[in-house]
């Protein structure tokens, strides 16, 4: 069962530091909602893509992703050009009940790329860094595994849901129900119910494997694949430095 | 000796499974005392407590379950009541009846390397020990699998490794032998012993094939009704065999007294299910993994009682799942009863096709039994009344009323398996595919199970039915069919080979 957002892999995305891949996310949705600039911000979703493909992510979860990303941009789009009103703009086509502005169709660009470029830098985060390096990065933040665990858990909550839908549907159609996956009587409560029963029990074989053992003395739990900064993980965390460093320079000026 | 294991006057209630209603007993006043490095067999029928004695010893009972606890356990010098399961964990190596439930990391060498993590052991150390027990275990191959996707005995393989890793003084294994093939009970069985000859590490193995126990035990234990009636040595198998069968205990058998075949071509006139050079990849195998299935062109005669054989990870789970679209091929065509099922959807062939998987918890989805039997013919637009008639019988059939109104996930692992094949039943299909359906119910259970199906294909039906249980097989089945590593190996009618024949010319059990 694939209940994960985590893709398989071992492109440099994959290899990259998870605490260095989280500065680079976290620092172009920032830049992203600071900088205004249609370039900028087709730029930075033009080289988002450009990394995946790179990381030899698969084409189809990238396409997936915009199955579900494309629609919502649509929406937003229409939205604030239908609605965006502005007093004196360049009017580009004037009928009774919507005024297109040339200022209007800027401002939906701008939203809907920055809405983009969050989305997918934080899939770019999931698609490409397991539980294990998660739960092992935020332990080097100090998180204790539990809390790690959590987090994957939260993380992954959707496509876990989906699964065990996809699951009871495939009960279902082993016993005569003819229709797809959106036919099925499993509603949230049951999927839920099983997604809780399944927690519990991995819940109680981690806890049976010595998950929360009390340690000796300064003793701590170790990892089996730790997370550590290797060289070129420095060398990549400069180049983003160096990079932000440039866009911030831009904004000041103004450009 | 020192006793590893103290369990004074042992009791547990299981919470009522219904809010008003009462509790379920699952342990009434047991005790016993096991030595430091004894091998202990604990046999008895399903629903006899086994698990919940099992799960006592792991502190599971009184920590995580709902209920009430009374007596005294004591493990490995810890008193289960006042220490935490993770801290009993610590001496206690548990495996339960489900490996599948056990597997949480994002691969195979992450999940045996756990328990390691948690006591803190050095990087190096920890590699060495994952790496000595994967050997072991001839599971090296597996190390960077995603645990998901593991076929039944390979996940209770690793489930195994990852619980010998720890090296710990009480090794509790609940039924976890029995998706393992014979390679893997000897790899297993290899393992305990060579760490039982550098250290006084305890065994305590709940299982219905007694053949290991009886070889390698140095006590047993008879569990019956939630109590311990006998504490005895191993040639209990043949000083009481008539007490152990009575109550449902298979009896090890002797390799001359096991039914042995040959296997014969048969080329049926009337084909029930026809494949076609197929083959299947998964999505998500590993870069150089052989497929799941390898170009297999086969045919089922109607009418047949077929019984598909292998090793673990030989491919069939995958080959059953064709039947009903669950799985489609890669390569080839698969033809059920005259339809392509390339064509057609799960549910459309489920009106020809009823398919049992091997874990029920993926089959049950309805709120009460009752609703989980009439959802198939529901689904089948049949009149209500024809809907009721066809539940009571099954109820009937499968001993069910007393349970009818309780969630199927609440039930027993026995009782789960009954309802889940109930609810496949009580659709009347033409074609009845059962993937390893006795595994982990006792000799009643499963000679009442394989009784069922066999008056069913007397009727008409054409059965299918992945096993390894040669007396089954040798008892039930018509035709058989043997993968080996994704491969068809052999695939032909049954003939009985006899004592005497086999002794003259040799003849192969399957």
């Amino acid at each position: 069962m694939n209940a994960e957002f985590y893709v398989r892999g071992h492109g440099w995305l994959h290899r990259m530091d998870p605490r260095v891949k989280c500065f680079i996310v976290l620092a172009t949705a920032v830049m992203s909602c600071v900088w205004g600039n249609l370039i900028f911000l087709a730029a930075v979703l033009v080289l988002l893509h450009l990394f995946l493909l790179l990381d030899h992510t698969p084409a189809g979860r990238v396409g997936h992703l915009w199955r579900w990303l494309l629609p919502v941009d649509i929406v937003v789009f229409a939205v604030i050009v239908l609605a965006w009103r502005v007093a004196d703009g360049t009017v580009l086509w004037d009928l009774d009940w919507v005024k297109l502005t040339a200022e209007s169709l800027t401002v939906a660009g701008v939203v809907v790329l920055r809405i983009s470029n969050i989305v997918v830098a934080w899939f770019l985060m999931l698609f490409t860094t397991s539980r294990t390096q998660w739960i092992n990065g935020l332990a080097r933040f100090g998180v204790p595994f539990r809390g790690g665990v959590a987090w994957t858990r939260f993380l992954n909550y959707l496509p876990q849901y989906f699964a065990v839908k996809r699951e009871i549907v495939a009960a279902e159609q082993t016993r005569g129900l003819t229709g797809g996956f959106w036919s099925g009587s499993a509603i949230s409560a049951s999927a839920n119910a099983r997604i809780d029963r399944r927690t519990a029990r991995v819940d109680r074989a981690m806890r049976e494997r010595g998950a929360g053992m009390t340690l000796d003395g300064k003793r701590r739990r170790t990892q089996y694949l730790p997370v550590r900064m290797r060289g070129v993980d420095w060398f990549e965390l400069f180049v983003a430095l160096l990079v932000l460093a440039a866009v911030i320079v831009m904004i000041c000026l103004g450009w | 000796m020192a006793d590893v294991i103290t369990v004074m006057n042992l009791g547990w209630q299981y919470a009522p499974l219904l809010e008003g209603g009462q509790p379920v007993t699952g342990l009434s006043n047991v005790s016993c005392y096991v030595p430091e490095g004894y091998f202990t067999g604990v046999v008895g029928p399903t629903g006899a407590g086994k698990t919940t004695f099992t799960r006592a010893l792991a502190g599971v009972i009184p920590h995580m379950l709902d209920g009430e606890m009374s007596g005294f356990v004591r493990i490995a010098g810890m008193n289960v009541k006042s220490t935490s399961v993770a801290n009993i964990s610590r001496k206690v190596a548990y495996v339960s009846q489900n490996p599948q439930w056990q597997l949480f990391a994002s691969t195979v060498e992450e999940e045996i390397a756990f328990p390691l993590e948690n006591r803190g052991m050095p990087l190096d150390e920890m590699k060495k020990h994952v790496d000595d027990v994967m050997d072991r275990l001839h599971i090296a191959g597996l190390r960077h699998r995603d645990p998901t996707t593991l076929s039944a005995g390979e996940a209770e393989r690793v489930a195994i490794a990852s619980a010998l890793v720890a090296q710990p003084d009480v090794l509790v294994l609940d039924e976890a032998t029995a998706a393992l093939d014979a390679d893997g009970k000897r790899d297993l069985f290899a393992a305990i012993a060579d760490m039982r000859r550098t250290r006084k590490m305890a065994v305590m193995l709940v299982d219905q094939d007694t053949s290991g126990m009886a070889r390698w035990a140095d006590s047993i234990f008879l569990l019956v009704n939630g109590e311990i009636i006998r504490r005895t040595t191993p040639d209990i198998f043949v000083r009481e065999q008539a007490l152990l069968e009575s109550v449902g205990v298979v009896t090890p058998q002797p390799d001359d007294q096991a039914p042995s075949w040959a296997v014969e071509k048969d080329r049926p006139a009337d084909v029930a299910i026809d494949l076609s050079h197929v083959s299947v990849d998964y999505p998500d195998a590993l870069p150089g993994q052989a497929p799941a299935l390898n170009d297999v062109s086969l045919e089922i005669a109607r009418g047949s009682f077929t019984a598909v054989t292998g090793g673990n990870a030989s491919g069939k789970s995958t080959l059953v799942r064709l039947f009903n679209g669950l799985v489609r091929p890669s390569h080839g065509s698969v033809t059920v009863a005259g339809r392509k099922v390339r064509r057609k959807s799960v549910g459309q062939m489920a009106r020809v096709v009823g398919y049992v998987s091997q874990n029920p918890d993926e089959q049950l989805f309805c709120k009460t039994v009752r609703d989980e039997i009439a959802f198939g013919p529901q689904k089948l637009h049949l009149k209500d009344d024809e809907v009721r008639r066809r539940v009571n019988e099954m109820l009937g059939l499968f001993d069910l009323y007393a349970i009818e109104d309780i969630a199927p996930s609440s039930l027993s692992y026995g009782e789960r398996r009954a309802v889940a094949l109930a609810a496949t039943l009580a659709m009347h299909p033409d074609i009845l595919v059962l993937d390893e359906p006795t595994a982990g119910l006792d000799r009643r259970l499963s000679g009442r199970l394989l009784n069922i199906l066999a008056r069913l294909n007397r009727e008409g039906t054409t059965i299918v039915m992945v096993t390894n249980d040669r007396v089954a097989i040798g008892r039930h089945c018509s035709h058989v069919v043997r993968l080996d590593g994704g491969n068809l190996v052999e695939s032909g009618r049954i003939v009985p080979v006899s004592a005497t024949t086999r002794g003259k010319d040799g003849g192969r059990a399957a």
